[in-house]
């Protein structure tokens, strides 16, 4: 996990993605302007959830990261004009 | 003749124009242009180069006036752009914005299916906007066909003359998108898919399409913008369509095809795909994701379902 990374985020999502450090999917609590997520791991996550991330970062005027390889999230968050959720890709 | 058209500024004016020589393009748009220079309207001028570089030089350049050199890409994201663009004009005060742009067909080198959507959801999307959008269209390239439809998704005509008339062949948008129509079969469906799944799930699916673009030409950026289309294709077959649900695969050196179908009778929506599911809840927009993602996508309903076609690379053009 990144020095600064809370939370990690890996596999697909819907399905086996895994949290690990804050229960299940979703579930997690943002008490701070930013959650850097270390998502490598993460192969897939569906425009549903990635909404479901955008509108829990927006209840909480948060900013979540997503550090990941994986650069469809990216493409997720540029179509959608996504807000409180950032992408970093890693090489 | 409706000059009080030119002169009302309110609303949604789309008009098409038929051209058949470099003249008379220049008879229809340099008129417009320079209507909307004198009174201050900020322009926008969406040509290919060729065409782009012989308007430019036949009319005055302003600050009011922009050429932009992206073409028109993919419906969704032109539909998206455009009320963007808009609403950052009306917020600067503008009363009325001018867009001259030229819709791309088979005569272009793109298939006319979602273009021909798109030229009627433009009566809808934009019809709160004051604004007056010139279609011209090069009648020595544009098919019958297209031109069949040009006519009935535009209210308004311009002519060379300076005329500007009201299209009685106009068809409301509703009912046009809602039209049967003749389904766009890619050549390669005439041959059984080298995959199909019964009622695969969204993650079976993103792998088969995976597996098979690796015998395939297309870049990775291509290929994982149709897994993540077909994985929400499939995840709305699942959610909102009837089993079973079919997905189907057949790749080209330069183009995978991709249908799903299910037995439900598909989107009530006439404008699916092409704008965001206002009412939508979450995971309503998957539709709309794809149009975005992929090089074509056609929605077809028929007596046995609906069946979503997504299409990357390079799609065949219809005969």
């Amino acid at each position: 996990m990144g020095d600064d990374a809370v939370l990690v985020m890996t596999g697909n999502l819907p399905g086996s993605v895994r949290l690990v450090r804050a229960g299940r999917a979703g579930g997690f609590v943002l008490c701070g302007p930013e959650l850097v997520v270390d998502a490598r791991g993460l192969e897939f996550i569906d425009q549903r959830r990635l909404l479901v991330l955008a509108e829990q970062a927006r209840r909480t005027n948060a900013t979540i990261v997503l550090r990941t390889t994986w650069a469809g999230v990216g493409r997720m968050v540029e179509i959608f004009g996504v807000e409180g959720v950032q992408v970093e890709p890693l090489a | 003749m409706i000059n009080g058209m030119a002169a009302s500024g309110c609303g949604l004016v789309h008009e098409a124009a038929f051209y058949d020589s470099d003249e008379q393009l220049l008879e229809l748009v340099v008129p417009f242009l320079q209507e909307g220079l004198d009174a201050s309207e900020p322009i926008v001028v969406t040509l290919d180069d060729r065409r782009a570089e012989l308007v430019r030089s036949a009319i005055a350049t302003s600050p009011h006036l922009s050429f932009l050199s992206v073409q028109y890409d993919r419906p969704a994201n032109v539909l998206k752009s455009v009320d963007r663009l808009l609403t950052e004009y009306l917020t600067e005060g503008a009363r009325r914005i001018r867009i001259v742009g030229e819709v791309p067909h088979p005569g272009m080198g793109v298939p006319w299916p979602w273009w021909a959507r798109y030229e009627a959801t433009v009566n809808h999307a934009f019809a709160r906007f004051p604004l007056w959008a010139l279609c011209p269209y090069d009648r020595r390239i544009t098919s019958e066909e297209v031109l069949d439809d040009v006519a009935q998704t535009h209210p308004y005509l311009a002519t060379p003359d300076g005329h500007h008339v009201i299209n009685d062949r106009y068809t409301d948008p509703v009912v046009f998108l809602t039209q049967p129509r003749s389904p766009l079969v890619d050549p390669l469906e005439a041959s059984p898919p080298v995959v199909e799944l019964v009622n695969p799930t969204a993650s079976a699916a993103r792998r088969a399409v995976a597996d098979v673009a690796r015998a395939t030409q297309l870049s990775v950026g291509d290929v994982e913008d149709l897994v993540i289309a077909v994985s929400e294709t499939v995840t709305n077959a699942i959610c909102h369509g009837h089993p079973p649900a079919q997905l189907r695969i057949w790749p080209a050196p330069n183009r995978i095809v991709v249908t799903v179908t299910d037995q439900g009778s598909g989107p009530t929506d006439p404008f699916a795909g092409l704008l965001p599911a206002a009412s939508a809840p979450v995971g309503g927009l998957g539709l709309w994701l794809t149009h975005q993602l992929c090089a074509l996508v056609t929605l077809e309903h028929h007596d046995d379902g609906f069946t979503v076609r997504l299409i990357a690379g390079y799609p065949h053009l219809a005969a």
